[in-house]
């Protein structure tokens, strides 16, 4: 695991990678879904609970995928030595 | 307004490659009547819209159709 600044006093999951993406990758899926609802319901209570239970969850689990495999957006290049953004594989490459 | 993440939706192994398969797909997204043309509409008829709602739906659905490009 690179060691690079930014969170370090944040608790890891003990997951690898791969499974951290696809946790990512599902509460992602939920969360657009849950905002499709929202939109045309946008005081749903219960609705809006969920969402919150799943940015907080997502947000943990985006912050350690960040800081240590690479960026998911632009503005999460937690590496200050180099622009991780561009390292390959880009995700059309096979790596999954 | 925009930006987007270096992930695919879900993971995705091909086993076997289509490529007649892969035709049929890619029209439905650039093609006629294509999720693109889809999006195109709705995101610019969102800016005529009264309701919050529908500028919301509009929005969301109209940018989601780029999910579609494995970016």
């Amino acid at each position: 695991m690179r060691m690079v600044s930014g969170n370090m006093s944040r608790e890891s999951t003990g997951m690898q990678i791969k499974q951290l993406k696809k946790k990512i990758q599902e509460y992602d899926f939920a969360i657009v879904e849950t905002s499709l609802f929202l939109d045309t319901h946008p005081h749903n209570k219960k609705a809006l609970a969920y969402y919150l239970k799943l940015r907080k969850e997502r947000e943990k689990l985006a912050n350690e995928y960040e800081n240590s495999k690479g960026p998911l957006t632009i503005y999460g290049n937690m590496n200050e030595q180099a622009w991780d953004w561009v390292k390959g594989p880009w995700p059309w490459e096979g790596e999954n | 307004m925009w930006i987007y993440e270096k992930k695919l939706q879900y993971p995705v192994k091909i086993k076997n490659p289509n490529p007649a398969a892969a035709k049929v797909i890619i029209t439905q997204l650039g093609g006629p009547d294509g999720e693109l043309n889809a999006a195109m509409r709705y995101l610019n008829q969102r800016y005529s819209m009264p309701y919050d709602k529908v500028k919301g739906s509009l929005t969301d659905i109209g940018t989601s159709c780029f999910l579609r490009y494995p970016n």
